[in-house]
């Protein structure tokens, strides 16, 4: 009895307090904190850009991207990302204006090993680490 | 008894934690080695196996945090575990950045030497020292195998 509330307790804290760390390892293993700046003009009544990214943005997603500074006004926020061509659409630009901006974002790393294993990292540490709490519990059971 | 077992869990999670936060300095040290200008055509097998060098020694690491999950329910892991993973995961990192100079070291034993079957001689040893530091984490894990397997026969007690 005593080794199944242990095993609770263990599958407990794996999924709970253990999960964002183990989440944020893989990630840190699987990207890159990466700053670029590009030069973006824009027109009358125009307020998005494209940006092409020299790498890939982590996972495709625009909440990958940490910041986006600009050195004039606007507040520029990644609104879009299209994978195959790693152009980063960007709004909340000001309109007809000269400007830099500084995008900071989660590159996904070069490496071709990490690019193969690395979607089923997660997978391979939550299940295996659970599978191996639920035999342990097993074998205590019987 | 059973917190012993939670503890040793928790030192297995842990163990993960820490493999996976160290594991991109491993990966940089790896890079390293990758794109070194000395890296060249007569380091025989050397361009194979350093793509997949650190994900391999980072595996080995994680697989022994799985390991001593099923060690506590023995009542086996012990704080001293976790340590051994932290030395190996920083004798992995300097022993990949003691790399570049091996590297660097073949290249004139290399060019100092008369060709032929010389070059194949020196060109391989930056091969099997790269194997002994990646292999490394996988011998410990073997290691632990034994010892957690060891420690159920003989049913020693848990170290906290």
């Amino acid at each position: 009895m005593g080794k199944i509330v242990v095993g609770i307790l263990a599958l407990f804290l794996l999924i709970g307090a253990f999960r964002e760390p183990i989440i944020d390892g893989i990630k840190g293993w699987r990207t890159s904190d990466t700053t670029e700046s590009f030069a973006v003009v824009t027109v009358a009544g125009q307020t998005t850009a494209n940006t092409t990214l020299a790498y890939d943005l982590y996972q495709a997603s625009t909440a990958e991207v940490i910041t986006i500074t600009s050195n004039t006004t606007g507040t520029p926020v990644a609104s879009a990302y299209t994978e195959a061509t790693k152009k980063l659409l960007i709004s909340g630009l000001p309109a007809s204006e000269s400007q830099t901006l500084t995008v900071n974002y989660y590159a996904e790393t070069d490496d071709t090993v990490m690019r193969i294993i690395g979607p089923f990292l997660g997978f391979l540490i939550f299940f295996v680490t659970a599978g191996l709490i639920v035999w342990q519990m097993w074998k205590g059971k019987r | 008894m059973q917190l012993g077992k939670l503890l040793g869990v928790i030192v297995g999670l842990l163990t993960i934690v820490i493999t996976l936060a160290i594991a991109p300095s491993i990966a940089t040290a790896n890079t390293a080695v990758s794109t070194s200008g000395n890296l060249t055509a007569d380091m025989i097998g050397m361009s194979v196996v350093v793509t997949f060098g650190a994900p391999l020694a980072i595996l080995g690491l994680l697989a022994m945090g799985g390991l001593f999950i099923v060690g506590a329910w023995k009542s086996n892991t012990t704080m001293n575990d976790m340590l051994q993973v932290v030395f190996t995961a920083i004798i992995v990192i300097v022993g990949l950045t003691f790399m570049l100079n091996i590297l660097d070291y073949s290249v004139a034993l290399i060019a100092a030497g008369s060709g032929g079957f010389e070059t194949v001689l020196y060109g391989i040893l930056p091969l099997i020292v790269y194997l002994s530091i990646i292999g490394l984490s996988g011998w410990q894990t073997y290691k632990g195998v034994k010892r957690v397997r060891g420690r159920s026969r003989t049913s020693a007690p848990a170290g906290f």
